[in-house]
């Protein structure tokens, strides 16, 4: 099944292996239904990220972007939910084809995920010694049984923890931060690990201990080549951690920028007004800046640009009628935006 | 588990149940070897009542009641808990399956088919399957299986969807939480999240459904012994002992009724009782009363104020 999946013209290890990419996420698009109505939570979602890369993936909350990073990970969304892709690429093998048991051998093996809530990542019920070698039991057949608490000893070092003596307690005798770096350890425990998603796995730390767990995250891509997806609502860990950004509006991808690029010259107007929502230190006297309105609700479709009724350059009938395609900014990398002032007067063509 | 274990013992109440039950456990286990006749040994002596002899008086045929009641409730205990033990064991399994698809096609078969056994009063239905699977020799290999086997089974069959509702219930509310997800995420089988992630988490609403199952079960058993389609002469059980003693009532013979009606009545009790402190203790929602349970404890050592006793009255009777 595997090689068949190899030698799938689209899925080869060669499409993988000649952009340099480890992820690739094309066209992904994740249905959920809300009393019959199907309410599309993420559109026409793409992500690329090479080994090594920190990729931020940012946007207000309901944005869709955990529900896009589980829709990667290939984890069940729910009996009602439709997960639709163009193409979901690990390393070049593409993770839709594959079978469940062999989709399951990829979470936690090749793509490990950590969350935001570490106390409530673990069974409160078991030892976080027991929970720990069920996971090498998973995904490290190189080991025996009695090989395993050596290693999570190790594996816990390796993350800052003192691991001997504590694989007896259990999970809520732990602190959050401690916990936070047990998920991690716990998440990094296969060897052929190549992506590691983060879903706003700083948000409940303390800001000293974010910071350590931060550079915890950033010495794994060092020793290990790790990509990352980090999903954040906090700005500062962007600009601290990423190499490049995604922002996400309302569902869909609006711009894609190299990290300097996206502080210094946003192109899409939502991400030049999620930057002036930044309270400037230190502060000057003046009112801090609004968003005016909310993210749309997305049970009814939407006829133009997602982000039109906020926009604070709007550019006039257009923004509500033609939905915005993602095209090259003037910013390079690959930097693209969806927004009808990018690409100059081309949209009046369109129509 | 030692925390519970002191917990429980520290009410009164929990401690009589806990010893009732241990009580009846022991009943079934050993009892039967001290009794001090045969249990279908026919006696001289017809509707004799109580004395040194006969403990618990003479049948209609001379039997020694007293043996008879031994008997009688190892059969009667011995089947509520191999019905509990059937019911929670295929009950928590598929009300487990169905919590984990809930909503989708597994889900409704199961649950639908649960409810087409709710449908049916406990006492129809327990009657019915006994009386399809017959009055017939039947044996499963070597091992025959006797009237008292088939009514355990019926009455399993017929507690299983009150485990099955329990353990969806509580494997849905389970599924929502994010530990659930992290194990899905590092790659988990559905057998981990079932038996390692679910079962511990929801495990304790289901032990008291058993001890309440248990009463309930006795019950069952009973009802149907004493309309005849339950375990059969000459065997014995608290229901058996009933119907036996139903004519002979207005003869006066009272120790007859008395003894399996009261051990009847007991033992729902004590599993009733057991149940309701087993939920107290083992209910998350509950555990915020420990506080004040053990402030209460602690108080009881403290000299009493002026309205010491009537306030703590008041505290008891509104436990």
């Amino acid at each position: 099944m595997s090689q068949l999946v190899n030698g799938h013209p689209a899925g080869g290890p060669t499409t993988g292996s000649r952009s340099g990419e480890v992820l690739r996420v094309n066209g992904l698009t994740v249905t959920y239904r809300s009393r019959g109505r199907p309410v599309p939570a993420v559109r026409r979602f793409e992500l690329s990220v090479r080994p090594g890369e920190i990729v931020g993936l940012v946007g207000e909350s309901g944005s869709g972007k955990s529900t896009a990073l589980k829709a990667i990970l290939g984890l069940n969304l729910g009996s009602e939910t439709e997960v639709k892709a163009d193409e979901i690429l690990l390393d070049g093998l593409d993770l839709r084809t594959l079978s469940a048991e062999q989709a399951r051998r990829i979470r936690g093996g090749q793509m490990s995920m950590i969350f935001q809530d570490p106390i409530n990542s673990f069974n409160p019920s078991w030892t976080i010694g027991s929970q720990f070698r069920r996971v090498l039991a998973l995904h490290r057949p190189d080991l025996s049984r009695s090989e395993y608490d050596d290693e999570i000893i190790r594996l816990l070092a390796d993350v800052g923890i003192d691991g001997r003596g504590k694989l007896k307690s259990y999970p809520f005798q732990f602190s959050q931060g401690q916990l936070q770096r047990i998920m991690i350890a716990v998440a990094c425990a296969s060897k052929d690990l190549k992506v590691l998603l983060a879903d706003e796995a700083t948000t409940s730390l303390d800001v000293t201990i974010e910071a350590q767990v931060l550079e915890l995250l950033r010495r794994l891509r060092r020793e290990r080549n790790l990509a990352m997806v980090l999903v954040t609502h906090d700005l500062s860990v962007v600009a601290e951690m990423c190499d490049r950004v995604v922002v996400m509006y309302a569902g869909e991808v609006v711009e894609v920028a190299n990290v300097y690029d996206l502080f210094e010259r946003p192109q899409h107007p939502y991400t030049q007004q999620l930057l002036k929502a930044i309270p400037q230190f230190p502060h000057t006297g003046g009112r801090l800046y609004t968003m005016r309105g909310a993210v749309p609700r997305l049970d009814q479709p939407i006829a133009g640009c997602t982000f039109a009724p906020r926009c604070d350059r709007r550019l006039g009938s257009i923004c509500d009628t033609v939905p915005p395609e993602l095209r090259p900014t003037a910013n390079d990398g690959g930097a693209v935006a969806a927004c009808h002032l990018v690409g100059g007067a081309e949209p009046a063509r369109k129509d | 588990m030692a925390d519970l274990w002191r917990r429980l013992t520290r009410r009164k109440l929990s401690l009589f149940s806990l010893i009732g039950a241990l009580f009846f456990i022991l009943l079934a286990l050993i009892g039967p070897f001290f009794a001090p006749y045969g249990m279908a040994d026919l006696g001289d002596d017809a509707l004799a009542p109580p004395s040194a002899e006969h403990w618990m008086g003479t049948d209609s045929v001379g039997r020694d009641v007293f043996s008879r009641f031994l008997h009688g409730s190892r059969v009667s205990i011995l089947v509520g808990f191999v019905a509990v033990g059937v019911a929670m064991v295929v009950g928590t399994l598929l009300g487990m399956i169905a919590g984990m698809a809930a909503g989708r096609f597994r889900d409704s078969v199961i649950m639908r088919f649960m409810d087409v056994i709710l449908s049916f009063p406990l006492l129809v239905l327990v009657p019915v399957i006994t009386g399809i699977i017959g009055q017939r020799e039947l044996s499963l290999g070597p091992i025959p299986i006797g009237p008292e086997a088939l009514v355990a089974a019926a009455i399993g069959i017929v507690l299983v969807p009150v485990f099955a509702r329990v353990a969806r219930a509580s494997t849905m509310a389970e599924m929502r939480e994010d530990y659930i997800l992290a194990v899905r995420s590092i790659g988990g089988r559905g057998r981990d999240i079932l038996f390692r992630n679910l079962l511990p988490n929801i495990a304790a609403p289901q032990v008291v459904q058993a001890a309440f199952g248990l009463a309930m079960a006795v019950t069952v058993e009973s009802a149907v012994s004493f309309l005849g389609l339950g375990v059969q002469p000459p065997g014995a059980s608290w229901g058996t002992m009933l119907a036996d003693a139903r004519q002979y009532l207005l003869l006066g013979a009272w120790w007859l009724v008395v003894f399996p009606s009261v051990a009847i009545a007991l033992f729902v009790l004590v599993f009733n009782l057991l149940g309701d402190q087993l939920r107290d203790e083992l209910d998350p929602r509950a555990k915020t009363s420990d506080v004040a349970s053990d402030q209460r404890d602690g108080g009881d050592q403290r000299p009493e104020s002026a309205a010491g006793p009537v306030a703590a009255s008041v505290e008891a009777s509104t436990r």
